[in-house]
């Protein structure tokens, strides 16, 4: 599927091979370029919306390997994000440790959590197993509130800025790449665990659990394991916007937010490394045009009121969700598949 | 010929002297540009039915009262003194919904159009964007009263005692009215998140050093459905008064919660949940619940600025969506707060004129040359007593405030304007 005509493969190798072709390797690489060139022309609001498309991303992939692999229902995502935000932050701040060790571990400790929430997945599934994650909501956030010394419980929680050889990464501009380059090699871990055994026990399970199962996949390692890989990239993506923000606070983490990574999923497409990326920007963008559209419409339509713009902006979030889960249910990822063999069989149908 | 060439002349003559009029009309009253102004609000959201109003009033009194009434705000030639002309204020605003990365994304969008002050009314966006304020240098008034926001005294302002702050002014007029032996005994009840908690940074401290007993401490979460068992606890612990820091729609369940347990401890909450609100949610329940706010009541128009507040009020809102002015013609205390800060920032702005021309002024100008010179400033006579900054020290504003009780379903005013106590917690102290 979706190689140029004349093109095949005769081995494995080129079977699983991200890029195929030289023209693939140069359009992937040319992106590349475009996008380390953009704080060159970007405004300040713009490289923040990029920085948080880059943190969302690592997320939002964490919950496409968790839900779009394997099928593992999860709606407290948000709350692993947490958990690795303050790890991050308390291992910064109490003990002195370096951004570049303290961002793994918090992905290590975010993962180790995903472990004590996934343990019911063993037992329960689809909406049950929705709920037990939705607990892991409520319970996190307790904790943090709870553990003051800590955490800061309801203050906010000042985080230093990373630092790289003396040199502060505390501005959009330059902060901006180290988000980047952190999504980019997120985004290819995903890729590469999807293209190994790992990955196919995931999809294997997603499909038919019992069937993988009398296939001899260990059921309990791989999805603690899916627990685990999707939990870390949370708390990697915790620890980057918590050292972007410079401080956090228990009300950046909330059950919409696990809503939100949900809906971005669902619109970009589950089970598709595109699909997040592609969710995650649709979504993003959606929200931040809403709120600049906003304000036109009320300068326009004065009687409406403030308050019927912003909730109008709501609405249509809800809308182009419930729009996608209609008539695109496999999402933008989807989509764009399409898009790419229309082109290449050009003029033939697709 | 020679009368072409005359009417020619004649042509160009005109064109040439309508040309230096028109330039010279322009280059002697050309206006400056509109002061740009930020407001981080919130309409939507877990808090848009507490934020959404103070928002409304914030852009109502600069873009329709100080534009359109009276023209926009005046400036000085710094060499003269003299009134130049008047500069009108631009309000820049977006829906945060309480989101932070929103409130992010907004502010330097603000930033990068130019706003030199800002107004928000969110608690725990504004300490993630204290950092944001410092380094773009753009002073943030709050409508909240979160001290954790005002702390350190940089680059957010308030305009009134802060919840910790309210929690001491109800232990002192208790005690003032204790007639009993026996320790005052209190109950807290507090939305369990930074702003509720931000009631306890201080409040319960100053209670025990006044030798009043806290006998119970309720968090209640976000979206309460039923308090019942912690109204029971309190009754339990036989607390004499119930001192809340909540929104106003968990005020309605926990009052609905009290009149259906029979439990008749007397309660009075932190924000400003008026008894408009509170009617209008709890119905009789709010009966006799009090309140504090920085405000005479709302609705009494023999108070001259009352009056005319409520003018512009019902002048603004009447056929707007969400108001009802027939059926309500004044406006809740969320509402009031905003409107007042309005007159802040517009007061700000004028003092910062009187040293900088407008095509001058920054952000940092507005803090120094504004927000720091405001000494006793009476928000056109609705805070009488005044606001006063005291620079890197003390950033809340305002120092009184004034408790009411839901009367009749209508507020009424149990004290005049008090003094509140100046209440921090030990670790701001020790810094």
């Amino acid at each position: 599927m979706g190689l140029p005509s004349g093109i095949y493969n005769v081995n494995y190798r080129q079977d699983i091979a991200v890029f195929r072709t030289g023209v693939h390797w140069a359009f992937f690489i040319g992106f590349l370029i475009f996008l380390f060139l953009i704080p060159m022309f970007a405004t300040r609001s713009q490289l923040n919306t990029l920085i948080t498309i880059a943190c969302t991303v690592i997320a939002v992939q964490g919950l496409n390997l968790l839900m779009g692999y394997c099928g593992q229902v999860s709606i407290g995502h948000a709350a692993f994000v947490a958990v690795g935000a303050y790890t991050s932050a308390a291992l910064v701040n109490k003990l002195g440790l370096s951004f570049w060790v303290a961002m793994p571990l918090a992905g290590i400790g975010a993962g180790l959590v995903g472990l004590i929430f996934g343990a019911p997945s063993l037992r329960v599934k689809g909406f049950y197993l929705a709920i037990t994650t939705l607990g892991a909501s409520f319970i996190i956030t307790y904790v943090i509130i709870h553990l003051p010394s800590i955490t800061g419980g309801v203050r906010s929680l000042d985080v230093p800025p990373p630092t790289i050889f003396g040199y502060a990464i505390d501005r959009d501009d330059n902060y901006y790449y180290l988000a980047m380059v952190m999504a980019i090699l997120a985004t290819y871990c995903v890729k590469n665990i999807t293209r190994t055994g790992v990955g196919r026990a995931f999809v294997a399970i997603r499909d038919n659990d019992l069937a993988a199962e009398g296939m001899g996949i260990n059921l309990f390692y791989y999805k603690m394991l899916a627990f685990f890989s999707g939990c870390f990239l949370a708390g990697i993506s915790g620890s980057l916007y918590a050292h972007y923000l410079q401080t956090i606070n228990i009300e950046y983490f909330t059950l919409m937010d696990s809503v939100w990574f949900l809906g971005m999923l669902i619109v970009g497409g589950m089970g598709h490394i595109l699909g997040a990326i592609f969710g995650v920007i649709f979504i993003i963008l959606l929200r931040q045009g809403v709120m600049q559209v906003a304000p036109l419409l009320i300068k326009t339509f004065p009687f409406l009121g403030v308050e019927f713009a912003a909730a109008m902006g709501l609405f249509v979030l809800g809308l182009v969700i419930m729009l996608f889960l209609v008539f695109e249910p496999r999402g933008l990822a989807h989509r764009w598949e399409i898009i790419k063999t229309k082109v290449r069989l050009y003029p033939f149908p697709h | 010929m020679k009368r072409d060439v005359k009417k020619v002349a004649g042509v160009v003559c005109l064109g040439l002297l309508m040309g230096i009029l028109l330039f010279a009309q322009t280059g002697a009253t050309a206006e400056p540009k509109p002061i740009k102004v930020g407001h981080l609000g919130e309409w939507t959201g877990p808090a848009g039915r507490t934020c959404g109003p103070p928002g409304d009033a914030f852009i109502a009194y600069l873009n329709e009262y100080v534009n359109k009434v009276k023209g926009g705000i005046p400036y000085l030639d710094p060499k003269t003194g003299k009134v130049q002309g008047k500069v009108k204020v631009e309000v820049l605003y977006a829906d945060c919904r309480y989101e932070l990365p929103l409130f992010k994304s907004a502010f330097r969008d603000f930033v990068d159009k130019g706003i030199v002050v800002c107004h928000s009314t969110a608690s725990p966006a504004l300490e993630g964007l204290k950092k944001d304020f410092k380094r773009d240098k753009v002073p943030c008034f709050q409508t909240s009263s979160n001290t954790v926001a005002h702390w350190p005294p940089e680059w957010i302002y308030g305009m009134r005692p802060s919840f910790a702050d309210d929690m001491g002014t109800y232990i002192d007029w208790l005690l003032e009215n204790w007639k009993e032996k026996r320790p005052l005994r209190v109950a807290m009840m507090y939305f369990d998140g930074p702003f509720g908690r931000a009631m306890l940074l201080g409040g319960p401290q100053y209670a025990k050093s006044k030798g009043v007993e806290v006998v119970a401490d309720e968090p209640v979460p976000p979206m309460p459905i039923d308090t019942t068992s912690q109204l029971l606890r309190i009754k339990q612990a036989k607390a004499d008064f119930i001192i809340s820091n909540i929104l106003g729609s968990q005020a309605a369940v926990i009052l609905k919660d009290m009149k259906r347990l029979g439990i008749s401890i007397p309660i009075g909450t932190c924000t400003d949940t008026d008894a408009a609100e509170l009617a209008t949610l709890a119905g009789d329940a709010a009966e006799g619940s009090y309140f504090i706010m920085p405000s005479l009541t709302l609705w009494d128009e023999s108070q001259p600025p009352m009056k005319w507040m409520n003018e512009n009020y019902r002048k603004y809102f009447k056929g707007r969506a969400g108001y009802d002015v027939e059926k309500q013609p004044y406006p809740d205390g969320v509402w009031y707060v905003g409107w007042v800060i309005g007159t802040i920032a517009e007061e700000a702005l004028r003092l910062a004129m009187e040293k900088v021309s407008p095509d001058q002024l920054t952000g940092e100008k507005v803090r120094e040359q504004g927000i720091h010179r405001m000494k006793n400033y009476d928000a056109n006579g609705l805070l009488p007593k005044g606001v006063t900054y005291y620079p890197n020290v003390d950033h809340r504003g305002g120092e009184y405030t004034v408790i009411h009780r839901t009367k009749n379903l209508k507020d009424s005013m149990v004290t005049d304007w008090r003094k509140a106590p100046r209440l921090q917690p030990e670790w701001m102290q020790k810094k």
